[in-house]
């Protein structure tokens, strides 16, 4: 069920009934929302999840006795055992094939009988997230299962975040009962759920249009058309996954949680480290704080330090999908990350921070820094490494005045544009509401109309879908 | 990175984008105005905005969206529907005395021109309400549109084919989606569709919205008709001209078969549709002749080899409808026809084909 389907609105609108009128039963609601919300998956997924969560809840609470500190490592190889039978059992199994050169019949039993449960990797790390939190001291374990479980199961974040932590969430969930929404946050949210359908609905939809067919025929893409399907592609995953996002938290506004931001605007970033601040914000800081510091973070040697952002990032690949393509993807950014590590030790000649801090420098770095992330998307998107490698040689070999004069470019560079509207409008949100209001009613009234049917006009069919549900 | 751990470059020092808050999008921003409003009383604080957007959309449903004729300026599913009700106005209705219910087969097939010249009555005391694609739940509702209107209504000649009583899926079908109460979407509903049937019952705009989409496509394009066309001489739609290509071959005819009979399932919404319609037809003394028109020898066979069993069902329930509102009901033979000369498919005749079915029927059924 996602939310610009009919479905997720009947029963949105069923839940926010009595939601609003039986506040002192917030908790229940929401628990039994979220096993409606995945039960849509299937039962047996269903099944599986609260079997997962019931299990972790249990360790939770018996690690912190004397004697039992077995459990967390036991309930941590529990989770990732979990994630790996059903998302990379099959992974693995055709990669030992692969390199052995011998087809097993475990994994033809794999390809027919494993399932990939929906959200399994962002429900893991939520569980991963608590155990180490509580292990770490950052988190009181709730006694309360069913906050555990709306932790954990929460629907808007639930199949492709924004990953929450328990001390960010579980607080919310004790006050919930309590709390009065307001109207203003009603209005926040609906404001924030409308920019994800926009975003979804007229740009990522059409623009996989464009993308799609493009992909498909990889090998046959002249250089300066693998431009075009990154550019495409690149714009189309960050429209689809932010409007995600976006919804997730309007509808949190909507239920009176407050959500992480997952998005600020990635592509005006100008390093490696500064896009992983403002793309897929709560998985950047998931990888930082359990598996980067968990690695040792920068604590050891200068090495040692580039291999745990190298390694970091080549499992935040993984994470998102068993293939070696998205590992290359992963292992790129680390890449880079490790590389704009060592850049930065140049800052210490005055001359060159200088000139890092100047606004050439930046528009500089931001022009090359998004075409580098453009680039590193081929391998997240391409179907093979061979498909991802083609693309990039004739990327490689494109003449840039021909790039930059071709009819496509247009409709990227006024991309890019909406993309730099959306970083003025958050920036000036205050003052952007208060023009509109200046703007009179009927016309006001005229406009939400005509949003609405060009929301409908780009709505085709029935099917509805997210790229990052897959992951 | 500094050597903090805590600092690293990975992920963000602390949570960016501190502007998305409902503080800083409305309290901040017209704090004053926000005074005001609660001042000014509910609506206000609901914004005018939105009550004014409220009756736009309001007026458009009722004015627009929920009109046939607006359908009919490019004329697809639901805008048959309007040509077929601006050709009926166009009629003199008291004179009418035989209807024709049915789909595309029916009205290529039983023009009312031809019956009226084989039966010997005038033209106008016909009239053809078939609908591409018609099923049986749009002829129902077709009829409850005009059953006031029809007073000296004798004879209805309802053309039966398998398609129109398959209700898997029902609710997505467009001339469902423009017709169908609360109470029969329910009927239609599944898991799947439940949503898409309860949202598109409260906005019609949502609804049809593929409908609608064409149209806008065809403004730009400039193939919007301006006008609904009315098809007055011909006593109802026009018989369709045009030959598919490859219509005529054996694969062709099994696409079809494979169409009509996907997830065979003839009892649900459409079916008691029908048999509401035919109760009402009985009930006020109206002859009704339900006949299954001939199809090419490539179809039977389609039908006989692959899906025989959901034939047979189709079959027994035709028999047990005709028997329970003491209707007449028959399958119209083919060995008459020859499929090169007088059908334009495999299952839909050509004018050709439609003057020997119109001889069959005014011979049989009206003389």
């Amino acid at each position: 069920m996602v939310f610009h389907s009919p479905n997720f609105f009947v029963f949105f609108l069923l839940l926010l009934l009595p939601y609003f009128l039986w506040r002192s039963k917030r908790n229940a609601l929401l628990a039994v929302a979220n096993v409606i919300f995945y039960a849509a998956s299937g039962l047996g997924m269903l099944a599986l999840f609260l079997a997962v969560t019931l299990i972790v809840f249990g360790c939770v609470h018996l690690m912190r006795r004397p004697g039992f500190g077995w459990v967390y490592q036991a309930a941590l190889v529990f989770c990732i055992v979990n994630l790996c039978v059903f998302k990379y059992s099959l992974f693995l199994l055709s990669s030992i094939s692969g390199v052995f050169s011998v087809h097993t019949a475990l994994q033809g039993w794999a390809a027919e009988h494993i399932f990939l449960p929906v959200g399994i990797s962002f429900y893991t790390f939520h569980l991963i997230s608590y155990l180490v939190d509580v292990r770490r001291g950052t988190t009181v374990p709730t006694p309360s299962f069913i906050k555990f479980w709306i932790y954990v199961a929460l629907f808007p974040q639930l199949v492709a975040g924004p990953i929450m932590r328990g001390n960010e969430l579980i607080p919310q969930l004790d006050e919930i009962e309590k709390k009065r929404i307001k109207w203003d946050e009603i209005k926040f949210g609906i404001y924030l759920f409308g920019v994800g359908l926009v975003k979804k609905v007229i740009f990522a939809d059409p623009l996989a249009g464009i993308a799609n067919p493009l992909f498909a025929r990889a090998y046959e893409l002249t250089p300066v058309e693998s431009w075009m399907a990154a550019y495409t592609f690149g714009f189309q995953i960050y429209f689809d996954f932010s409007a995600y996002s976006d919804m997730a938290l309007g509808i949190g506004y909507i239920l009176g949680i407050k959500l992480v931001q997952n998005f600020n605007l990635p592509y005006i970033s100008g390093s490696p480290s500064e896009f992983w601040k403002r793309w897929h914000i709560s998985l950047s800081r998931w990888i930082r704080d359990y598996i980067y510091i968990g690695l040792g973070g920068s604590r050891r040697s200068p090495a040692r330090t580039q291999f745990n952002l190298f390694a970091a990032m080549m499992l935040s690949g993984l994470w998102h999908g068993a293939m070696w393509t998205f590992v290359i993807w992963g292992a790129l950014h680390g890449l880079l990350q490790a590389i704009h590590r060592i850049m930065r030790g140049l800052d210490r000649w005055p001359r060159i921070k200088r000139l890092r801090q100047s606004k050439a420098y930046r528009i500089a770095a931001v022009s090359v820094f998004f075409h580098i992330v453009i680039w590193t998307w081929v391998f997240f998107r391409a179907q093979s490494f061979g498909e991802a490698w083609h693309m990039t040689t004739q990327m490689a070999q494109v003449n840039w005045i021909a790039l930059f004069t071709d009819s496509g470019m247009a409709l990227i560079v006024a991309l890019y544009a909406l993309h730099l509207f959306e970083y003025v409008l958050r920036r000036r949100q205050a003052e952007a509401a208060r023009w509109w209001h200046v703007v009179p009613f009927p016309v006001r009234g005229l406009l939400y109309a005509a949003l609405l049917l060009v929301l409908f006009y780009y709505m085709e069919g029935d099917a509805y879908d997210f790229i990052y549900f897959q992951f | 990175m500094t050597s903090s751990t805590s600092n690293s470059s990975v992920g963000p020092e602390k949570e960016a984008g501190g502007s998305d808050s409902p503080d800083g999008f409305v309290n901040r921003a017209d704090g004053s105005r926000q005074a005001r409003s609660r001042r000014r009383g509910p609506l206000r604080r609901i914004g005018l905005g939105l009550l004014v957007f409220a009756l736009l959309v309001t007026g458009l449903e009722i004015f627009v969206f929920r009109s046939a004729a607006f359908y009919a300026h490019a004329p697809g599913f639901v805008g048959q529907i309007g040509e077929v009700e601006a050709t009926f106005d166009a009629e003199d209705e008291a004179k009418i005395h035989t209807i024709i219910l049915g789909d595309s087969m029916s009205r290529d097939g039983l023009r009312p021109t031809l019956l009226a010249k084989a039966s010997g009555e005038p033209a106008d005391a016909f009239f053809n309400f078939s609908l591409s694609g018609g099923s049986a739940f749009d002829m129902a509702h077709m009829y409850a549109s005009v059953e006031d209107r029809l007073p000296n209504l004798q004879t209805a000649i309802v053309a039966v084919q398998e398609h129109q009583f398959n209700n898997d899926d029902a609710g997505t079908d467009s001339k469902f989606r423009y017709y169908a109460n609360l109470q029969e979407r329910f009927q239609a509903m599944n898991a799947h569709n439940y949503g898409e049937l309860l949202m598109g019952w409260t906005l019609k705009s949502y609804d049809l919205r593929g409908e609608w989409r064409k149209m806008v496509d065809k403004y730009g394009t400039g193939d919007l008709y301006d006008r609904v066309r009315v098809y007055k001489d011909e006593h109802g739609l026009p018989a369709d001209p045009t030959y598919p290509p490859k219509g005529k071959t054996k694969r062709y005819a099994e696409a079809t078969a494979e169409r009509w009979f996907a997830d065979y399932e003839p009892d649900g919404v459409r079916t008691k549709a029908f048999e509401q319609m035919l109760r009402k037809l009985h009930k006020r003394g109206v002859r009704i002749v339900m006949v299954q028109l001939p199809r090419s020898d490539y179809f039977e066979q389609a039908v006989g080899s692959g899906y025989a069993a959901d034939e047979r069902e189709f079959q027994d329930l035709m028999g047990r409808l005709a028997k329970r509102y003491e209707a007449e009901y028959a399958r119209i033979p083919n060995d008459s026809l020859d499929f090169e000369r007088e059908f334009r498919d495999t299952n839909h005749v050509n004018p050709e084909g439609a003057q020997w079915v119109g001889d069959y029927v005014a011979r049989t059924y009206l003389n």
